[in-house]
């Protein structure tokens, strides 16, 4: 079926948003305006680490135009996290702080300026306590304890597959080395905020710049202690999430409690000084890897200790450390593996998904090793992996089912269109061509608690002119998951792009969804959107066999109409279909569907051993540089990719997540991103001290996709987004290396380091 | 101004200091706006006496001056490394000498052209080599009731050259990690150095001359071991910090790299 | 105290009574109600607030109310005309120019306010004029070609 021509699905189709984006149109959280709406401010911890002695908010209150003041006793003291059993941070601190931005109070006031003032009148009284920031000083026995806990240990991973003493006496050729990966900022261009209102029924009303609706609902249910569908999670665009929206942030519950207390809507919007200082980051890690291969460049064994700095409370950080190891594991389908996790509380604010989730980190070590292994053999690095890569319907020793996957056709795809070859042999001075590949889930997994994390449902509704109405609970974060979604109802129903309205996100009116995470939407909801078409589908031929006096089975849906395969002349348009089922047979036509992801599972706590993920997304970057040896500039030149991503459902869009994912995110990963903090306390709070890139920095791109059709996905499709930023930090560290011979294994690669490798090869 | 005993700021175009307000930084209570002074905002060139620059000359407008790019480019390069188009519309050059920032783009280079600064106010008119302007970090000779109206560059004579190198980690919206100016003056290609001037920025308290280095620069015929010497000494005149930015020894690791590529860009070696 | 500012935003003139200490981002967002000039930084450095003041694209967020007086102020609602798109944001949708959108309009104004400037300018000055336009999604490749393609077309008689 999925050999046939299509009709929306594969076109390089505009976003359906993009009319309302170009024009200024389009309404955004923090553009969400309300009748009698407060200004929300939030008093965030000067300390790193303190008790909380007293908090006077009585000077507060009596501000005029001050209309509430919270703190913890206006909250169900309710720990959160997606993880109950982890669950240890409060929406507001009551006893304790434990990084340098933490909440312990907030203001809604009618304008920002008088809430400012009114939170410089709130009298906290702390008693400052020892803090510790690294987390290899967290680790040890005498380092001042961040929580309750014996330790500040908050987890431990322990996988084991095949036996690692054999593999690494099987080995040739053996490379060890430490890697440290950055705290970096997601950087999402509209702040974090929320608009949340409170009915007098005693119902809320929330916008919020999140990418999980449906969990948001139910974490905000949780905290506030009320039901479920007393909380309606609204849809508006989000300006930019890359996994730092996923779940609750304490501003949601906080604006949520200001509203219930002043009985007015109540907005909170971050400042970019709080996005920098109390958003999540991604999880910084220390890994310490050892590889060995064959002589034949086979690797056999691999072995890693891994460092997480969970920062002051658990959120994500024994999910982002275990999906490092889950990579370790299914990259290169390594026989041999053992993988030590520690996950740390520090006092560092706590860390959350950012794209890629663990993978970028455990990328840069693992594609840094396969190099150097190459050079230890003396082989090509992209033979090396050609040898190594995955294949299609293979099991990998952790449990990973890999089903569709093109990695070795990305490989020799780069290879082709890079000129590797011809570069790898004439070296010029200073310039550098490296390679680097990636795996990744490409349809979310089964990471999380409660079945709004990894279920997606849909329904579809025909209108009785033929038009469609199509209710998601995904959530459009920039990544174009409407216009995607919207482009397979269109197909699989037949009908034009246009006829097609989606709504997305806003949780009284669809249904449950895990949301925008682990690149998991253009599969799994697009799984739930195609089926819920197709019974539309279905339910409208069943109506037409009548009207054309055919078999259901001899019946197609295609450019608006419903015709037999064999005599097209014979044909009904569907809005025709459409009306007769509302007017003469009265049933209305709603297909619904779910797609719990029954192809892959939660795995094994114990063992680690599972099909975590449904389908997985492979590609190759290659990437070229030039190193400016005086003032350890790295400047980069061009970036070939090559991505397996099942079927590109767009590729305009699919290019646009690989192009940004690299250019937008990857670059700055490898090269100028990293949030320095002083006593816990970030020193780069702007985007001139925390470098993202600019346009001027950007480097050539070239982008192709080897389309493997994935048997499970919607119209052969698997996930990108994700994959794109993930092996660009390997590749461009690799092409360092063929540049100057210095490997920097600490991210980012900034000219220092740059020189100060120098300095030691010298 | 003396009416508002300290409480008050100029506001010129504000980039700097609406962005040190936000911060709260700064409160100040009283803002003046002096664009309603006429002419500060001229651009004037003059055979004789050279270009003289209104203070509230915005830096897209000098950046896009025909006379500033053809007849002092030092400072032309600086004026285009400075800031984001949208800041170069509304800043100053004006508001970027008076907020003193040590990593200032325009001071290195208006130093090293030999640049004035005209101050009218409390204590009647005053000109002073803008070498002489800068205090300390955010704080310049101006007291309070002063203000900077002018800044007067000499002509350039026909033998001199110069460059403005700005070193930071993005092409764009950077402070200078160091930024260093050097104007050199020769009678043909490859003769000997006349006069020399090399101005270093975010390398010290204030942008400062490298005295020392012009000193062995001056006079000679400049080779590739009188260069590292040269390069070595300004480094060695430079004081620079450990920030967010870069660390004082790799600053001064800069200077030296910065140096030696001025050079090398203006004259052959 | 407040101060009485005339401002013509998009050709339409607006007297105003204005804080002292409220930027032109302000006003052109909660006074006036033109929602599509975005606040990202506050600061001047990510230029999702640009506007084009007097012809020239400027960080709404550093300008002072009181200091726009005056001023003839286009905001990206100002762009399209009689219901036709301007052919920037014709070619921001057709090369998928734009993600999540939110640094969209002030990157349309900072490229309008250089094909204001030139009318042929080459990628390094399209890349210039951007690069006070932070974008975290796009990577600005589409950007780019969206600009030039809008170049491509004008030149064509």
């Amino acid at each position: 079926m999925e050999g046939r021509e299509f009709t929306v699905v594969g076109k390089k189709l505009p976003r359906i948003d993009a009319l309302a984006k170009v024009t200024g149109e389009g309404r955004f959280i923090s553009d969400i305006q309300l009748p009698g709406m407060l200004y929300g401010k939030v008093l965030r911890s000067p300390l790193a680490h303190a008790k909380i002695l007293d908090l006077d908010i009585s000077n507060a209150e009596k501000l005029p135009g001050v209309k509430a003041v919270v703190t913890a006793k206006d909250s169900p003291r309710k720990t959160f996290c997606i993880y109950p059993n982890l669950a240890n941070n409060l929406i507001l601190q009551d006893t304790k702080v434990r990084y340098v931005g933490d909440q312990v109070a907030a203001v809604a006031a009618i304008d920002e300026n008088i809430a400012e003032e009114a939170l410089d009148l709130i009298k906290v009284e702390y008693q400052e306590l020892p803090a510790v920031f690294d987390p290899e000083e967290a680790i040890k026995s005498s380092a001042p304890r961040i929580h309750e806990e014996e330790n500040n240990v908050a987890a431990y991973i322990k996988r084991q597959f095949g036996n690692i003493e054999d593999g690494f006496a099987r080995s040739d050729v053996i490379v060890e080395g430490r890697f440290k990966s950055p705290s970096v900022a997601h950087c999402c261009m509209e702040p974090r905020g929320c608009v949340a209102s409170f009915d007098l029924s005693g119902k809320l009303t929330i916008w919020s710049t999140t990418q999980t609706p449906h969990s948001l609902r139910q974490e905000l249910a949780e905290v506030l202690d009320i039901p479920i569908n007393r909380v309606r999670v609204m849809s508006a665009y989000v300006g930019g999430a890359f996994g730092s929206r996923m779940f609750m942030d304490p501003i949601d519950a906080i604006a949520s409690l200001l509203s219930r207390k002043s009985g007015k809507p109540v907005r909170i919007v971050n400042t970019r000084e709080e996005e920098f200082i109390s958003s999540r980051t991604r999880y910084p890690m220390i890994i310490e890897l050892k590889t060995g291969a064959k002589k034949n460049g086979k690797c056999v064994v691999r072995q890693a200790k891994v460092i997480t700095d969970n920062g002051a409370y658990n959120n994500l950080g024994s999910s982002v450390t275990g999906n490092a190891c889950s990579k370790l594991c299914q990259l290169y389908s390594v026989p041999n593996i053992k993988f030590d996790g520690f996950v740390v509380y520090t006092n560092n604010v706590y860390g959350g998904a950012c794209r890629g989730y663990g993978n970028p980190q455990i990328t840069f070590a693992m594609e840094t090793q396969m190099d150097e292994i190459a050079v230890k053999l003396g082989m090509d690095p992209a033979e090396i992996r050609l040898i190594n890569a995955n294949r299609p319907n293979t099991i990998t020793v952790s449990g990973c089912e890999i089903t569709s996957c093109g990695l070795t056709e990305c490989i020799e795809e780069t290879i082709d269109r890079s000129g590797w070859k011809m570069k790898k042999s004439k070296k010029r001075k200073n310039c550098g061509i490296g390679m680097a590949v990636v795996m990744h889930g490409g349809s979310g997994g089964k990471f999380y608690w409660g079945d709004n994390c990894h279920i997606s449902s849909a329904i579809v509704k025909m209108n009785n002119d033929g038009t469609v109405d199509v209710l998601t609970g995904s959530k459009e974060i920039g990544q174009g998951s409407d216009t995607v979604l919207a482009q397979i109802a269109a197909e699989e129903l037949g009908v034009l792009l246009e006829d097609i309205n989606i709504l997305s996100g806003d949780t009284d009116a669809t249904p449950p969804c895990g949301g925008a995470w682990g690149s998991r939407q253009t599969f799994t909801a697009g799984i739930a959107v195609k089926s819920a078409a197709a019974d539309v589908r279905r339910q409208l031929l069943s109506i037409a066999t009548d009207m054309l006096e055919a078999r259901i089975d001899d019946l197609e849906a295609k450019n608006g109409m419903i015709s037999i395969k064999d005599y097209p002349e014979k044909a009904v348009p569907i809005s025709t279909v459409a009306s007769v089922s509302y007017t003469h047979l009265g049933t209305p036509i709603i297909g619904k569907s779910i797609n719990n992801d029954p192809w892959s599972s939660t795995p094994d706590p114990v063992t680690g051993f599972g099909n975590v993920s449904s389908a997985y997304s492979f590609g190759v970057q290659v990437a070229e540089v030039e190193v400016d040896t005086d003032t350890g500039i790295v400047r980069p030149v061009k970036i070939t990719c090559a991505y397996d991503l099942g079927r590109a459902i767009n590729p305009l869009l699919a290019k646009g997540q690989v192009v940004g994912g690299t250019l937008s995110m990857g670059l700055g990963y490898a090269l100028t991103e990293n949030l320095v903090r002083k006593k816990g306390k970030v020193q780069n709070i702007s985007f001139l001290d925390y470098k993202i890139l600019t346009a001027l920095d950007i480097c050539d791109i070239e982008c192709v996709f080897v389309e493997t059709n994935d048997g499970r996905g919607p119209f052969g499709a698997k996930g990108i987004g994700e994959p794109a930023m993930i092996p660009t930090a390997a590749a461009i560290s690799n092409a360092i290396y063929d540049a100057i011979g210095v490997r920097v294994k600490e991210l980012p690669i900034t000219p220092e380091r740059i020189l100060k490798a120098l300095k030691e090869k010298s | 101004m003396n009416q508002f005993k300290g409480k008050a700021k100029i506001l010129a175009g504000g980039t700097d200091l609406l962005v040190q307000m936000k911060r709260g930084k700064i409160a100040p209570e009283y803002l003046i706006n002096i664009k309603n002074i006429s002419d500060l905002d001229r651009i004037e060139y003059d055979v004789n006496r050279g270009l003289t620059i209104g203070s509230l000359a915005l830096i897209a407008d000098l950046q896009e001056s025909y006379t500033i790019r053809d007849r002092f480019p030092i400072l032309h390069g600086a004026l285009s490394q400075l800031g984001t188009q949208q800041v170069r519309n509304i800043a100053t050059i004006g508001g970027n000498l008076c907020n003193a920032s040590p990593a200032a783009e325009t001071a290195p280079a208006l130093i090293a052209l030999g640049a004035s600064a005209k101050i009218v106010g409390h204590g009647g008119e005053k000109v002073v080599k803008l070498e002489d302007f800068f205090v300390e970090p955010g704080k310049t000779v101006l007291k309070i009731g002063q203000i900077l109206i002018e800044i007067q560059i000499p002509n350039v004579s026909p033998d001199c050259k110069g460059i403005y190198l700005k070193h930071a980690l993005r092409r764009k919206l950077e402070t200078a990690i160091v930024g260093v100016a050097v104007s050199l003056s020769t009678d043909f290609e490859y003769g000997p150095v006349k006069e020399a001037n090399i101005v270093l920025g975010a390398a010290a308290p204030i942008p400062k001359r490298a005295l020392k280095a012009e000193q062995l620069a001056k006079g000679k015929k400049i080779d590739q071991h009188l260069l590292n010497e040269i390069a070595s000494v300004a480094s060695e005149e430079s004081s620079p910090i450990t920030d967010v930015r870069a660390t004082a020894e790799y600053r001064r690791e800069m200077v030296k790299v910065l140096v030696k590529r001025a050079f090398t860009e203006l004259i052959k070696i | 105290m407040k101060h009485q500012i005339r401002l013509n935003v998009n050709g339409a003139y607006y007297d105003l009574l204005v804080d002292p200490r409220k930027t032109l981002l302000e006003v052109i967002r909660n006074d006036i109600g033109l929602i599509g000039t975005k606040m990202g930084c506050n600061c001047g450095e990510c230029g999702a607030c640009t506007v084009i003041m007097d012809g020239r694209a400027v960080n709404a967020c550093l300008i002072l109310a009181v200091q726009a007086n005056d001023k003839k102020i286009l905001t990206i609602e100002g762009l399209a005309s009689g219901g036709k798109l301007d052919p920037l944001q014709e070619a921001f949708i057709d090369y998928g120019a734009l993600q999540c959108g939110y640094c969209t309009p002030g990157m349309i104004m900072s490229a309008k306010a250089l094909l204001y400037k030139k009318s042929s300018p080459d990628r390094g000055e399209i890349q210039e004029s951007i690069a006070g336009n932070l974008c975290r999604c796009t990577g600005y490749i589409s950007v780019i070609e969206a600009i030039e393609a809008v170049i491509k077309a004008e030149k064509r008689p």
